[in-house]
C-alpha cells in the first residue's frame, strides 16, 4: 500500500481504506473529470484539493478542471448562490449573457477533456451548463450542489434547472436541499481531510507563534469564527454575540478570521460592515487572511477555547467539522448542513440568535470540563462521519450505482 | 472440527455501507405525514425504521426510528413518539407496517395532539437508501472462529448480516446448519434475536453472547 494510503489507515482506519480500495478496483484507468469555480478559496476547492490525489492514488485518473470568467461572469454566479439560498435577486439577461458566454468560452478549452471522461462531477453552478454544450460525451455526468438549496428563489432555480435536468443524477449535502429533478438525487455530505496542512496536528511552538503573530492573549479565552466575510455567515451578528458575552466575561477575546474567494465578488463590501461594526475595540481581531493560510486557521482553531459558526444559511460549513476535527465545542447557527454535523447539546450547540451564541458561550467558558468532554465528542463523531475517506466512498458508490443501471 | 467439517465453504463476512437518496417527499405536519404514508415507497418506510442504525448520530437514540424522532423533535408530541417508538418493523410485513404506522398517525389526530406545521427545515423528509456491500477478506471455517471474530467486526458486518433484510441472518443460519443438526440449535437463537432495539454494538455483544454460550455448552 502506498504512503498516502497508509497515512489515511493510519487516521481513519483500515475498513475506510479498504472501501475505496474495493470500490475503485472496477474503475481502475477509467478518466475521472472534475470542475469548478476556482481553485483557491471556498469549500469546493477544499474538498478537491486533496480528493483529487486520493482518487489517484486509488488508480483512477482524475483531473480537476477550473473554469474561469470576468467580473460580470462571478457577479451573476454570485447572485446565483445568493438565490439558491433563498434570496429574491433577479439577475439581468446581461449577467446571464455573461454566464452563458463564459461556459460556452470554457466548453471549447474543456470539450475534449470532458467528452473523453467516463466519469464527471460538476460543482455548483457556475459550470453546470458545460453538460449541454458537450453533445459527444460518453460518461456519466452528476451534478453536485454544494449549495443550501432548500428554499431557492423559483426565477433562478428555474432557470438553472433547465441545464441540470439532463444530468444523470445529482448529489446535495442534505435533503432538505434537494429539488424537483428527472434524476436520481443521492444525499452526500461533504467532509474535511485529515491529512491537509489545515486539520493535521501542530506542534505548540506553531500554535504559540500564532498567539504571537496575531497580537492574541493566551491567558485570556478566545472566541473564534473561520468564514469568507459573506453576509450568509452572519459576522455582525458574531460581533453582537461577542459584546453580550464581554459584559459578564470582559477577558474575552473575538477572532474573525476570513479571505476572500476569487468567484466571491461581494467580500470587501461584507468587510467594511464588520469593521464599521467592530469599532475601536481591541479585543476584536478582523483578519483578512491569504487563500493559502491553511496552517494558521488550523493554529487558530487549536487555539480557541470555542469556535462558531453561526450562519445564518449554510451548505454544509466545513469550518464547523474542521474545529470538531480539532475537539472543539462548536456554536453553529440552526441552519442547513451545520444541523447534521452538530448534534445539540453534544457535539456543540445549535443557536438562532446573537443572544443564544452568547448564552452558550458563557455556560461554556464557566464549565471547561464540558467543554472538554464536548470537543472530544465532537472529535469522534467527525472521525466516523465527516472525514474524506467517508465523502469519497459516497461518491465512488454512487458511479458504481450508476454503471449497475446502464448495465441492468 | 471433524473431517465432515472440511466439505463445508468458508463463510465470507461482509461488510456494508449505506448511500442515501432523497424521495423529495416531505411533510410539514402530522396530516401530511399521514397523507405521504399512504404512497410513499415500502423502502422508504423501512429505511426509516432501520438506517438510523448505521446513519451520522449517537449510539443511544431516545427513539427507535425516524418517524417517533420528528415527532419528538419537531412536533414536540411525546405521546405520539412513544407509540410510534414501539412499532416493531419485525413483527410486520411491509404493507402491514405502513398500516400501522397510519393507524397510530391517525389516532394521534383525532387526538387532536400535533397539528401544528414544522419550521422551515424541520419537515419529514423521506428518504430511501442503497445498500453498498463490501467483502472484508474474512473467512470463516467454523463458528469457533465466527465467536472470536464477532467484537471485532465493524458495524457495517453486523448490520448486512443480522439486519440488512430478514433473510440477511438465514445466511449464517444456513451455513451454521451444515455443521450437523446440533447447530439448529444456535440457529434459531440467532434467527428469534429481534434487532430493532438495539444498537449495533449492543447487537455484537448479544450476537457474541449467544455464540459463547451455545459454544460452551457444546463443548462441555
Amino acid at each position: 500500500m502506498s504512503d498516502l494510503l497508509n497515512a489515511y489507515q493510519r487516521v481513519a482506519g483500515k475498513d475506510a481504506v479498504d472501501h475505496l480500495q474495493q470500490l475503485s478496483a472496477p474503475l481502475k484507468g477509467a478518466k475521472f473529470v472534475h470542475v469548478n469555480s476556482t481553485r483557491v478559496g471556498g469549500g469546493v476547492a477544499e474538498i478537491l484539493m486533496k480528493m483529487v490525489p486520493l482518487m489517484n492514488e486509488l488508480g483512477i485518473e482524475t483531473s480537476w478542471e477550473v473554469i474561469t470568467g470576468e467580473d460580470k461572469f462571478y457577479q451573476c454566479t454570485k447572485s446565483m448562490h445568493n438565490a439558491l439560498q433563498g434570496d429574491p435577486v433577479n439577475i439581468t439577461s446581461d449577467l446571464l449573457k455573461a454566464y452563458e458566454e463564459t461556459n460556452a468560452k470554457n466548453a471549447e478549452t474543456l470539450r475534449p477533456i470532458l467528452e473523453d471522461a467516463d466519469y464527471v462531477i460538476i460543482h455548483d453552478p457556475q459550470p453546470a451548463p458545460l453538460l449541454s454544450l458537450c453533445p459527444n460525451r460518453k460518461g456519466k455526468w452528476v451534478w453536485r450542489c454544494h449549495i443550501d438549496a432548500s428554499k431557492p428563489y423559483p426565477p433562478v432555480w428555474n432557470y438553472l434547472s433547465q441545464y441540470v435536468k439532463d444530468y444523470d443524477a445529482s448529489f446535495f449535502s442534505l435533503a432538505d436541499f434537494a429539488q424537483q429533478l428527472p434524476h436520481t438525487q443521492y444525499l452526500i455530505p461533504p467532509s474535511i481531510d485529515p491529512l491537509r496542512e489545515k486539520n493535521m496536528e501542530l506542534s505548540q511552538a506553531e500554535i504559540d507563534s500564532t498567539y504571537e503573530e496575531f497580537n492574541l492573549d493566551r491567558t485570556r479565552p478566545i472566541m473564534l469564527q473561520v468564514s469568507r466575510y459573506d453576509r450568509f455567515k452572519d459576522p455582525i451578528g458574531v460581533i453582537q454575540a461577542y459584546k453580550l458575552v464581554k459584559q459578564s466575561i470582559p477577558e474575552i477575546q473575538l477572532v474573525l478570521a476570513g479571505g476572500g474567494a476569487t468567484d466571491d465578488p461581494e467580500g470587501e463590501e461584507v468587510l467594511k460592515e464588520v469593521r464599521d461594526s467592530a469599532g475601536n475595540d481591541t479585543d476584536i481581531h478582523i483578519l483578512l487572511l491569504p487563500p493559502d493560510a491553511h496552517k494558521t486557521i488550523n493554529a487558530l482553531q487549536r487555539l480557541s477555547d470555542i469556535v462558531l459558526q453561526k450562519s445564518l444559511k449554510e451548505g454544509f460549513g466545513l469550518t464547523v467539522t474542521e474545529a470538531m476535527w480539532k475537539g472543539k465545542p462548536v456554536i453553529g447557527g440552526n441552519t442547513g448542513g451545520i444541523r447534521l454535523q452538530i448534534i445539540n447539546h453534544h457535539t456543540g450547540f445549535l443557536v438562532d440568535t446573537p443572544e443564544g451564541a452568547a448564552l452558550r458561550i458563557q455556560e461554556l467558558l464557566q464549565n471547561p470540563d464540558k467543554m472538554k468532554e464536548m470537543g472530544k465528542q465532537a472529535k469522534e463523531y467527525v472521525r466516523e462521519n465527516f472525514l474524506s475517506t467517508r465523502h469519497l466512498r459516497e461518491i465512488l458508490s454512487l458511479f458504481t450505482i450508476l454503471d449497475n443501471q446502464s448495465k441492468s | 472440527m471433524t473431517s465432515k467439517n472440511e466439505n463445508i465453504q468458508p463463510f465470507n463476512i461482509k461488510d456494508c455501507a449505506i448511500l442515501n437518496i432523497a424521495t423529495g417527499v416531505r411533510a410539514k405536519n402530522l396530516k401530511e405525514l399521514r397523507d405521504k404514508l399512504l404512497t410513499i415507497h415500502p423502502e422508504s418506510i423501512l429505511y426509516h425504521f432501520w438506517a438510523k442504525k448505521l446513519r451520522p448520530g449517537f449510539e443511544e437514540p431516545e427513539y427507535n426510528n425516524d418517524f417517533a424522532t420528528w415527532a419528538y423533535s419537531n412536533l414536540h408530541d411525546i405521546k405520539l413518539a412513544e407509540r410510534l417508538s414501539l412499532i416493531n418493523p419485525g413483527t410486520f410485513d411491509t404493507q402491514g407496517l405502513r398500516v400501522k404506522l397510519i393507524e397510530v398517525v391517525e389516532l394521534s389526530l383525532e387526538e387532536n395532539n400535533s397539528n401544528l406545521n414544522t419550521k422551515e427545515g424541520e419537515q419529514f423528509q423521506f428518504i430511501r437508501s442503497e445498500v453498498v456491500v463490501f467483502d472484508t477478506q474474512h473467512m470463516i471455517s467454523n463458528p469457533e472462529e465466527l465467536k472470536k471474530l464477532l467484537p471485532n467486526l465493524a458495524p457495517g458486518s453486523i448490520y448486512f448480516h443480522f439486519i440488512d433484510s430478514k433473510n440477511s441472518s438465514g445466511d449464517i443460519s444456513s451455513w451454521l446448519l451444515q455443521f450437523g443438526d446440533e447447530y439448529s440449535k444456535l440457529a434459531d437463537q440467532l434467527s428469534k434475536l429481534d434487532p430493532y432495539f438495539f444498537t449495533l454494538t449492543e447487537l455484537e455483544r448479544k450476537v457474541s453472547q449467544i455464540f459463547k454460550d451455545f459454544l460452551k455448552g457444546a463443548n462441555q
